[in-house]
């Protein structure tokens, strides 16, 4: 077993030292042949020793045991009592010697590999392993053990996120981020999905003081000029002229006023027919007897069973 | 004549002057024979609208004259007996086809007034002309109103017509012939 290792180690350092003179062993068959049938003898030898010792424990065990604790010795004489002596101490003196090397280890450590970071290329090391690694199984690998979810919440939790957005912030060109941002949305459809979802009548009813709003606007504007430079007077009042018929009111106020002014010239002339007619009657002395001023032929009919006599005219009428 | 049908005419021209939004103060004289002043103002109308038929003809006739020759040109001077000649024709003209169609001149319809036959209904063509000669030739007689019981012109005695108020747009029917 010691062997083995010992042999597999020795093949590396074989393998790294060609690697670093620039040869490869894989491209030169017959001295790796020769290197693996000298370790190949060394591990059947390593074998054959093992065997052999192994063997010969088995065989010697109950002879050994018997020389190290002989039966009708005393206890103090057995060779026993002094290896256990000698383990008694090891256990005593172990813990302090483990401490010792810790110590001792703790500043040898950080001395050697910072003797090995010199002396070896980190980067070169690194990006060799980098290379033999098969990243992406690693990465899923990786993300399949971690809670992701956990692991970002917890983030976010621990993290005074303000500073880092405000930091971000300020050193983000946002201006081509939003243009960028601004091509890539559909705004009207975003736009309409969200006043769709928002009661924006109620929203301002209740939130802006409308009437604070349109007094603070009316003082701000003239809106005299504003009318006078923005707004087509002359197509509006063609507009208003054409759909409300003009002519036709005038036409139609006019023809009220004539028909107004007929017919009080009507019943002017009709007075002063009355009034011509009685004082004639009265200087022809007609007396008591009215005109018959009915209609067309109440002169052969002097009466009427049903027309009461209302369109007679007396003197007196 | 019957009483049935004249009475029966006189309420043809209410209830046809009802229906033609008249005021209430003139609702009772309707369909009664018209005075002497509503007849000369309508006759004083009518008289001037002939009157400026007559100068317009004389103008448009002037003007032809000057197109033809504007160096010779003077305004024609027509003989008295001819232009009273040309007027009462005019004037007759007038006068007959406005009773025959619609029973009153342009004047009458100022007025309210209509010219209607012995039935109370409109007069007939050949009525209409004799009426309207009538009148043109003896125009005087309009001034039998003030001394006739009933408001008839010399006209009206003789040809049995009745110049009525009628204040509303109706025409009355056409007198069947007999």
């Amino acid at each position: 077993m010691g062997f083995g290792i010992v042999a597999i180690a020795t093949e590396v350092v074989l393998r790294v030292i060609a690697t670093s003179s620039g040869r490869s062993t894989t491209g030169e068959p017959a001295g790796r042949t020769v290197v693996d049938a000298a370790l190949g003898a060394g591990w059947s030898a390593a074998r054959a020793t093992g065997a052999v010792v192994g063997l010969t424990t088995r065989m010697a065990g109950p002879f050994v045991g018997v020389l190290v604790d002989p039966p009708l010795v005393p206890q103090s004489l057995r060779p026993a009592t002094a290896l256990d002596a000698v383990a008694h101490r090891w256990r005593e003196d172990r813990e302090q010697l483990t401490l010792e090397a810790m110590r001792v280890s703790r500043t040898a450590v950080p001395a050697v590999i910072d003797s090995v970071a010199t002396t070896l290329d980190l980067d070169a090391a690194i990006s060799t392993i980098v290379d033999r690694l098969d990243l992406d199984r690693l990465v899923q690998h990786v993300l399949r053990r971690l809670d992701l979810d956990e692991i970002a919440g917890q983030a976010i939790s621990e993290l005074d996120l303000t500073p880092i957005i405000n930091d971000a912030v300020r050193r983000v060109d946002l201006q081509p981020v939003v243009t960028e941002v601004i091509d890539q949305l559909d705004l009207a459809a975003v736009i309409t999905q969200v006043l769709k979802e928002v009661d924006l009548t109620t929203i301002v009813t209740d939130q802006v003081d409308l009437g604070t709003v349109v007094n603070s606007a009316l003082d701000d504007l003239d809106l005299t000029a504003l009318v006078m430079q923005r707004v087509d007077l002359v197509g509006i009042a063609d507009y208003v002229v054409d759909a409300i018929d003009l002519p036709g009111i005038v036409r139609d106020s006019t023809g009220s006023i004539a028909t107004e002014t007929v017919r009080t010239v009507r019943l002017q002339a009709v007075d002063a027919d009355r009034v011509v007619a009685r004082l004639v009657d009265r200087l022809t002395l007609r007396g008591g007897r009215a005109r018959k001023l009915g209609a067309p032929g109440e002169a052969e009919a002097l009466t009427d069973p049903e027309e009461p006599e209302t369109e007679t005219l007396g003197p007196n009428a | 004549m019957s009483a049935d049908a004249s009475s029966g005419s006189a309420r043809t021209v209410r209830r046809a002057a009802s229906k033609d939004g008249i005021p209430q103060a003139a609702m009772a004289f309707q369909g009664e024979r018209a005075g002497l002043i509503s007849r000369i103002i309508a006759n004083a109308l009518d008289f001037g609208l002939v009157v400026i038929v007559l100068v317009s003809g004389y103008v448009g006739y002037a003007a032809v004259l000057f197109l033809l020759s504007p160096t010779s040109f003077t305004f024609p001077s027509p003989r008295l007996g001819l232009a009273i000649i040309i007027g009462g024709a005019m004037l007759t003209l007038y006068f007959w086809v406005s009773w025959a169609t619609s029973g009153r001149t342009y004047g009458d319809l100022v007025m309210g007034l209509r010219v209607v036959n012995w039935r109370g209904e409109k007069m007939r063509w050949s009525g209409a002309l004799i009426r309207a000669g009538f009148c043109v030739v003896f125009p005087i007689g309009l001034f039998w109103v003030l001394i006739s019981g009933a408001n008839r012109s010399v006209q009206d005695l003789v040809l049995r017509t009745s110049v009525i108020y009628d204040w509303g747009h109706q025409t009355p029917p056409v007198a069947p012939a007999h």
